[in-house]
């Protein structure tokens, strides 16, 4: 009988640390950027996708953590340790294109590489492209 | 016989050739069309698919008992199934090695996908074409043949691929399987082709269709059905998961074309899954 208070106090501090587990999340570190990728021209700004290759890789490869309007609120955002970009707000928009294209092919910690995914030059600035008209 | 052998040594040298215009054509750089699939296979037939040097894909294909094939066993769910469990690694953008052990017939198999054309964006270079054999060895009792050699079997099939649009592409697949001992009354040789295509209906959701249609006269009611397979793809980063009915059960794709006798418009069809997995190294 007297063993019951303990075990809801253990019931209650477990779940309290299940819950802190789902809710705290590091904040990104701030990601340097090498000066020639900030530099770098998008050759394909006022390219029009018409075969909608950014909005198909974003699909296949992003939208898991990124949600599908890019607010960071994808199914598998709750399983990172790290806070998903929101590409909405307007301090991710305030970035280069190099920037975004360095970003999403080096990757880092969580946040996959690319470079071997996405080969294709071409294909990497149509989901820059897309990303930003988010 | 003479014809199929002549189109086979045709098929064993057409590699050998067409790289030896690949070599000259490069000097003028033409950038390739997008992939035409999503991965090496398209429910039964390979495609023209290659990933990149260093590329590994794992296949899982699955395919359930016959829906008509018994009581009590929920539409082939719970009846004997047929399994593949494969690895594929490409040593180069153009050539992937494979090997595969499938249940059915204990058939083990090794194979060579090689891409000989790729289909550019300016469409100077119309379609793809790739090269795929495999040679099979049935791994059963040893009671069960008279020669090693009895084992063996093999299928040459040219992939000849069209990406037409973002969403549409198709692909017309001519081969030669052969076994090396049949039971008589039954070719060693059968001249197939494959017809498949892919339509996209969301960017990460396609409808697959695939048709082979085995060219052969054994008579005495031994002429194998043609195959025809119907599917839903849905790919995401690494996957491809392919959800299929298909008259076909056999997976190795020579004992399809040379032994199916289930008869898709009569009944004869069956609920199957290929998975595929890609590692880029």
């Amino acid at each position: 009988m007297k063993s019951k208070p303990l075990l809801l106090s253990l019931l209650a501090i477990g779940s309290l640390l299940l819950l802190s587990m789902g809710i705290i999340k590091s904040n990104q570190d701030p990601w340097e950027v090498p000066e020639e990728y900030q530099n770098m021209k998008n050759p394909y700004t006022n390219v029009e996708d018409e075969d909608r290759i950014g909005r198909t890789i974003y699909s296949k490869h992003c939208k898991f953590c990124h949600g599908s309007k890019g607010k960071g609120d994808g199914n598998q955002a709750n399983l990172l340790q790290t806070k998903v970009a929101d590409f909405t707000t307007d301090t991710f928009k305030s970035q280069t294109d190099g920037s975004i294209y360095y970003k999403i092919k080096t990757g880092r910690n969580e946040m996959l590489s690319f470079d071997r995914i996405i080969t294709d030059e071409e294909d990497l600035w149509m989901v820059v492209n897309y990303i930003k008209g988010l | 016989m003479k014809s199929n052998r002549s189109i086979l040594y045709f098929l064993f040298l057409l590699p050998v050739l067409v790289i030896g215009q690949e070599k000259k054509k490069d000097t003028v750089p033409e950038k390739p069309e997008r992939p035409a699939f999503e991965s090496s296979f398209i429910i039964d037939n390979p495609t023209n698919v290659l990933f990149g040097k260093k590329g590994m894909e794992m296949q899982i294909k699955h395919r359930f008992g016959l829906i008509n094939g018994g009581e009590n066993d929920l539409a082939g769910i719970w009846a004997p199934a047929n399994i593949r469990l494969g690895l594929a690694y490409a040593f180069h953008d153009r050539f992937t090695l494979g090997f595969g052990t499938t249940k059915f017939d204990r058939l083990q198999d090794f194979s060579l996908k090689i891409g000989l054309f790729r289909q550019t964006r300016s469409n100077k270079v119309p379609f793809s074409v790739s090269y795929y054999g495999n040679f099979v060895i049935d791994a059963r009792k040893k009671e069960l043949f008279d020669n090693d050699q009895d084992r063996f079997s093999f299928f040459n099939q040219l992939i000849i691929a069209r990406r037409f649009s973002r969403n549409l592409s198709l692909q017309v697949a001519p081969s030669i399987s052969h076994y090396n001992f049949v039971e008589s009354g039954i070719k060693n040789d059968v001249f197939g082709v494959a017809m498949g295509g892919r339509y996209k209906v969301s960017p990460q959701t396609s409808i697959l269709i695939d048709y082979s249609h085995p060219f052969t006269d054994f008579g005495d009611g031994l002429d194998p059905e043609p195959g025809l397979s119907l599917g839903v793809e849905f790919a995401t980063s690494g996957h491809a998961f392919q959800l299929l009915i298909s008259n076909y059960d056999g997976i190795v794709q020579q004992r399809n074309y040379v032994f199916n006798q289930n008869d898709f418009f009569k009944g004869d069809f069956l609920i199957g899954f290929n998975i595929t997995r890609v590692y880029k190294f």
